[in-house]
């Protein structure tokens, strides 16, 4: 969920009615984007419960599409169990080799989504002092998001800091959860040519976050670098592997740069 | 089964980053000279990756993908996100 919110200027002190302008804008935007996860979740298999599961217990839409790419086939890829006529030792192994197999491409769309998530750390560090609490650190953390987090360090104290935070923070997740289920309910029920444009918007909403981000030449040089290193990658690696792969490969020179 | 272990695994790692992050706040711990930096990039570096992979299945680039994400991007800066995502969608769904 990295869209812009059009929050105010820094400083300002906003009110309730502000936080919902900014809240319902955002779940707007976030609904839309969770509607194509929810329909992308279902084109590759899932049920609607597992795509709704998804945005409720994750509620970060970056990774949820990144995983459901890395884990697009984590099924096709698992080699077939004899049948009957082979012996039950060759069955057996090819059973364990199967669960091996699956538990390995599991683990590795988990990673890959994670890294998505890594922002999210940052973001939480940019919220400061606004829960003192353990109890109100660890009930709010699944509400931070860039939304959320960029609309509430706007505001001057940390009670409108917290206020801020929690109004878009639960309007925004109320509105991915509700688009998934759309998404993923009607994606369900559209005919297969129409289902087919659903891939068509996945990559498009992923190179429409990508296209504002790139600024500098140095910021076209690391999407270069990740691209040609996932490209090639993706003939010999399993899925998953290639986009963490990128990311991993060209961070270091980033960093050298800055 | 997989999808329900992938989006349980997902999910408590995604909490553990958020908390991590609103945690070290609140102690005042930050992050390495190299953190601004690596931030910043890992969105862009991830984001490539994911185009080009879901524009490239399996290392073979489609081209209805491909014009989807390409209209997609060019339209992001004057039209905003859900604009340039209709429009990338439509001019991938016209290519047979």
């Amino acid at each position: 969920m990295g869209r812009r919110t059009g929050t105010p200027p820094p400083g300002r002190r906003g009110g309730l009615r502000e936080d919902l302008g900014l809240a319902l804008g955002a779940a707007g935007g976030a609904a839309v984007y969770s509607a194509v996860f929810g329909a992308a979740a279902v084109e590759r298999g899932w049920s609607v419960w597992e795509a709704v599961l998804a945005s409720v217990a994750v509620h970060a839409g970056g990774s949820q599409i990144v995983g459901l790419a890395a884990l697009d086939d984590v099924g096709t890829r698992a080699p077939a169990v004899p049948g009957a006529t082979a012996a039950a030792s060759v069955a057996l192994s090819a059973s364990v080799s199967v669960t091996v197999s699956v538990a390995v491409s599991v683990a590795a769309a988990v990673a890959t989504a994670s890294l998505v998530n890594l922002r999210l750390t940052a973001f939480g560090l940019a919220l400061g002092d606004v829960f003192p609490t353990r109890w109100g650190r660890a009930l709010a953390a699944h509400l931070v998001s860039d939304e959320s987090v960029a609309a509430a360090v706007t505001r001057e104290s940390p009670r409108a800091r917290r206020r801020t935070f929690l109004v878009v923070g639960s309007v925004l997740f109320t509105g991915w959860v509700a688009g998934t289920v759309v998404g993923a309910t009607l994606g369900a029920a559209l005919p297969d040519e129409a289902r087919r444009a659903v891939d068509g918007a996945a990559v498009a909403a992923f190179a429409a976050l990508l296209a504002p981000l790139l600024r500098t030449r140095a910021d076209l040089a690391v999407a270069a670098g990740a691209a040609a290193t996932a490209l090639v990658s993706s003939w010999w690696l399993p899925a998953g592997l290639p986009v963490a792969l990128a990311a991993l490969a060209v961070l270091p020179g980033a960093v050298r740069r800055a | 089964m997989s999808v329900v272990l992938f989006v349980t695994g997902l999910a408590v790692t995604t909490y553990l980053l958020r908390l991590a992050g609103v945690s070290a706040a609140a102690s005042g711990r930050v992050g390495g000279p190299g953190f601004g930096a690596a931030a910043a990039a890992l969105p862009v570096a991830l984001l490539a990756a994911v185009v080009t992979v879901q524009a490239a299945p399996g290392g073979a680039p489609s081209v209805r993908l491909a014009v989807a994400a390409t209209v997609a991007g060019l339209c992001a800066r004057r039209t905003g996100f859900l604009p340039a995502v209709l429009l990338g969608t439509l001019a991938g769904a016209l290519l047979p």
